[in-house]
């Protein structure tokens, strides 16, 4: 073969070249850290990468969702056990006004503390959140759900909704709780007769108010069933809430285990074998070297030098 | 007559003659395109005297080339491929820059129109979420165009990229007709100035580059030049004249750039445009570039058309049905006749379907009461109807009152990935509300709830072709009262306005009740007579999130696409699809890569100078003429011998 000028320069630059742009592309990995630097350099795994970089970005959301029913159902959970026990004090002013040596002016102080503690409880129910959303109201949380009347009867305004919240694909969980179903009605059994029927919570207790207004005695004990109802009520009702919060700390887990997999999975995807990255750049580099060395060598050569 | 001194004369010329060959190699040892050279040296005609030939010297007959016409055409060939995939590459790796810059991504805006319609929806009477929401559909609306906008500049770059180059292929077009011409002069290719011929050369390797051409040599070293990869495509170059080569963009579609070359008068669309850096762009142009911008569009297209579809079926804070979230109105620009009716247009991209980009135009007849949506190329191509008209991948949707004759031109306008847009703007215009209500009657006796399974827009019945015609969505919020029977099973639909009875139906346990597009079930036994509401919403409740929740479930919804999977699936696709195209044209590139060393390998191995081999010729030559020199002093000698006998 006929080595020509042209020739050795052209595949000695080339070849250099070549072996630059390796040395580069490694270089580049190394101060990058990812071993993608664009989807072709494997284009299946860029693929799998970016699904797997939206399904963090979505599961991060549910986290935050998560997180968002637990804080509402903290919220719920202080004013419902705030409930449950202005219901059992309200029980015990009740059992001791039904006592017999209570006079009459004594049932009617304890009738004004009872009323307090009334407005104490609709003041639960119209309690809000920390974006200033009332969280009993169904879904017109920006209106007060009780609303007490200058008679003293308190009515629901809201809507009987659950506001319900995305937590994961395809499953929503409610957040929201309407005041018609934990300060409204109250399934009570009549001890004596068995017969179960639908009371309203204020009404009932309003009820109890009124006995003690009345000094009527018979109906004050008429009441006490009801009234025990109501707390009964309102105890389960703490319960559901706190197995609901029992379900969003499962999820919460569950979601955080997924969002700790799937950055495995993204690290393992996406970074750099930092050792094999480097002993290929010294490799690439000492193949580099040897060329630009022999190529100097030979172009060093020609019999121009011995011509005198 | 043999003459010892005419000899040495004669090679001293010769090699002073070889001498100035070698030294010509040397000295364009690195200039391109130049071929080596070769003094050819004969012996000359030798004298008889007395019976004996006696040699009578050498002579430099000419200077020969070292070419090889075989593997010159090899060269050109394997190098148009070769600039051919060239091209495709860097036009492929730009759009793949383009698309993996994080900061472009159009799924991650995707993911977070989707996160802040979440935080809506967890806390809807917020007013900052909901602005956060209206800021997320902006910067989503504002991704997409800004993809649109630089896929736009590689558009142009690209179409300049190959104008430029067509001039480059004009100029050298020219040249090699004005060598052709100063070749002409001769009728043998042999008394040609190898300069001119290395030239000449040069020309059609750079053409080549540029555009696959092929070379037909005549006999006196001119060449014709036709386009493609056969001597009998259009010329290019014939003789004395070449061709110029135009680029435009096609009338029918301004996306597609069409090389036309001047023959004379009249100017023809070139066929065979086969390699060549040209033909590589334009093959981008076509394939990776456009393939990309339609995926994208399909993506903008479902996207709005899913979102609007969702946004307004829902309730807004005024409690009127939501308007639509985004727009894709700019891909047609709609210009109305003189009208003297005050019907208005709205078009709409059609999800999932090819927007075909016909000029339309659109009219009202009063004598049948029609609109008629027509292709204005094509009038056998239309569609009839009176509020919604859907053709060539486009839904033109009408408002107001038609006069007889009013008329509206379409003309195809822009890109959805460009004219994607924001239209709503104000946070009470969000339809965060879903658009009916149910609930139970106080007086039921069982305490099963009713639960609302979903709610769709309610199918086109024949009262709604009419002009004018109510929002069919209206329906969906007819006030209506579900009422069981004595026997808990059937039931009847009872319009609340007018109290009368509109169907009835059978129930069984688990099963759903549908009606004017709402979708109820039961959480419970139905007891007797009992009864439950659906309400059509018309005020707003500040907590009411359903709609947002149906909005929200588009993001990972699998069956909005015609080939299936979710916006981030399909965007991922189409960048995986790009990534697998750029891989492809890197391995025909390399491989074409091997052929052109090869081809250059073997130019080289035949015409180009090896240093050594010259200095080797540089030394030979000068001792050749060393001893010619010694010849003309023998002769001077053997003459003053002569002169000195006395």
């Amino acid at each position: 073969m006929r080595v020509t000028q042209a020739g050795f320069y052209n595949q000695g630059t080339k070849q250099m070249a070549e072996q630059q742009s390796k040395v580069f592309e490694t270089q580049a990995q190394l101060s990058s850290g990812k071993k993608l630097l664009r989807p072709s350099d494997d284009p299946a795994l860029a693929a799998s990468l970016n699904n797997l970089k939206s399904q963090i970005t979505v599961n991060q959301r549910y986290l935050t969702n998560l997180g968002r029913v637990g804080d509402t159902l903290k919220m719920q959970e202080v004013s419902v056990s705030g409930a449950v026990g202005i219901v059992s004090s309200i029980t015990e002013l009740s059992v001791q006004g039904a006592n017999g040596t209570y006079s009459a002016a004594d049932r009617k102080n304890i009738a004004i503390e009872l009323k307090g503690l009334i407005s104490s409880l609709v003041d639960l129910g119209n309690m809000r959140d920390t974006n200033g959303a009332f969280l009993f109201s169904g879904y017109s949380q920006n209106q007060a759900p009780f609303v007490e009347s200058a008679s003293g009867v308190v009515s629901y305004t809201g809507t009987p909704d659950y506001q319900q919240v995305m937590v994961d694909e395809g499953r929503s969980m409610n957040i929201g709780m309407p005041g018609s179903d934990v300060f409204g009605s109250v399934q009570h059994v009549n001890i004596t007769t068995g017969v179960s029927s639908s009371i309203e919570l204020f009404a009932t207790l309003e009820l109890m108010h009124q006995a003690f207004l009345d000094n009527d005695i018979d109906a004050i004990k008429d009441n006490l069933d009801k009234v025990s109802s109501v707390h009964e009520h309102l105890v389960v009702q703490q319960s559901a809430i706190g197995s609901r919060m029992n379900r969003v700390e499962t999820l919460t887990n569950a979601t955080e285990d997924r969002d700790y997999t799937y950055k495995i999975l993204q690290s393992s995807m996406e970074d750099l074998d930092y050792v094999e990255a480097a002993s290929r750049l010294k490799n690439q580099s000492l193949a580099l070297q040897a060329g630009q060395q022999t190529f100097a060598q030979l172009s060093g050569l020609s019999l121009f030098k011995y011509i005198n | 007559m043999a003459d010892l001194l005419s000899t040495g004369i004669s090679g001293v010329r010769t090699y002073q003659r070889a001498l100035a060959t070698v030294g010509n190699n040397i000295a364009n040892v690195d200039t391109d395109g130049y071929s080596r050279q070769r003094l050819d040296i004969a012996d000359k005609t030798s004298v008889n005297e007395g019976g004996l030939n006696i040699g009578n010297g050498s002579t430099a007959v000419r200077v020969q080339r070292n070419y090889d016409s075989f593997v010159a055409e090899n060269l050109r060939s394997s190098q148009s491929q070769l600039s051919k995939h060239q091209s495709t590459l860097s036009y492929v790796t730009q759009l793949e820059n383009l698309l993996a810059d994080k900061q472009l991504s159009l799924s991650s805006a995707v993911d977070g129109f989707f996160s802040a319609v979440q935080e809506v929806s967890v806390s809807p009477s917020s007013g900052s979420a909901r602005q956060n929401m209206l800021n997320l559909a902006q910067t989503t609306a504002a991704q997409f165009n800004t993809v649109g906008a630089q896929l736009t500049r590689v558009e142009q770059t690209s179409y300049n990229d190959i104008k430029g180059k067509v001039n480059e292929l004009n100029q050298f077009a020219s040249q090699l007709a004005n060598i052709n011409s100063s070749l002409n002069k001769s009728s043998n290719i042999n008394n040609q100035p190898n300069q001119l011929l290395d030239l000449r050369d040069n020309l059609i390797q750079g053409m080549s580059k540029l555009l696959r051409v092929v070379a037909v040599e005549r006999a006196n070293g001119s060449v014709d030049v036709h386009i493609g990869d056969v001597p009998s495509g259009q010329y290019l170059v014939q003789s004395n004249k070449s061709n110029m080569v135009t680029i435009g963009r096609s009338a029918t579609n301004p996306e597609e750039a069409v090389l036309m070359a001047k023959v004379g008068s009249s100017s023809q669309a070139l066929n065979q445009l086969v390699g060549g850096s040209v033909a590589g762009i334009l093959e981008f142009r076509s394939n990776a570039l456009t393939s990309l911008r339609n995926e994208l569009d399909a993506l903008a297209q479902v996207f709005v058309g899913e979102v609007n579809a969702a946004h307004t079926l829902g309730i807004d804070a005024q409690g009127q049905f939501g308007g639509d979230l985004f727009s894709l109105a700019n891909i047609y620009e709609v210009t109305p006749g003189t009208n003297a009716g005050t019907a208005a247009v709205t078009v709409s991209a059609v999800p999932n379907a090819t927007i075909d980009k016909l000029a339309m135009t659109l009219s009202y007849s009063s004598s049948d009461g029609f609109y008629t949506l027509a292709n204005a190329a094509d009038a056998t191509q239309f569609v009839t109807g009176t509020s919604e008209l859907a053709l060539g991948g486009i839904k033109v949707t009408l408002s107001g009152v038609p006069q007889d004759g009013d008329s509206f031109s379409l003309a195809s306008n822009k890109r959805p990935i460009d004219a994607l847009q924001v239209l709503v703007t104000k946070r009470q215009e969000i339809a965060a509300g879903g658009p009916v209500s149910v609930t139970h009657s106080n007086t039921n006796t069982s305490a099963t709830r009713i639960v609302l399974e979903g709610y769709s827009k309610p199918a086109a019945t024949a009262a709604n072709t009419a002009i004018g015609a109510p929002d069919r969505r209206d329906e969906l919020r007819q006030n209506i009262d579900i009422e069981f029977a004595a026997n808990a099973t059937s039931y009847d639909l009872k319009d609340v306005a007018t109290g009368n009875v509109i169907t009835s139906g059978t129930y069984t346990p688990g099963s759903t009740i549908e009606h004017n597009g709402w979708k109820v079930s039961f959480n419970g036994t139905i007891n007797a007579n009992d009864s439950f509401t659906v309400r059509g919403n018309t005020s707003y409740q500040a907590g009411d999130n359903r709609n947002l929740l149906s909005v929200i479930s588009l993001q990972g919804n699998k069956n909005i696409f015609n080939d299936g999977g979710n916006f981030t699936e399909v965007y991922t696709d189409t960048i995986s699809n790009l990534g697998s195209s750029l891989v492809q044209s890197a391995v025909s590139r390399d491989a074409q890569q091997i052929i052109v060393d090869q081809a250059q390998a073997k130019r080289d191995e035949t015409s180009a100078v090896s240093l050594d081999e010259e200095a080797a010729n540089l030394l030979r030559f000068q001792q050749a003429y060393q001893a010619s020199a010694q010849i003309i002093s023998t002769a001077n000698k053997l003459f003053d011998t002569i002169l000195g006998i006395q």
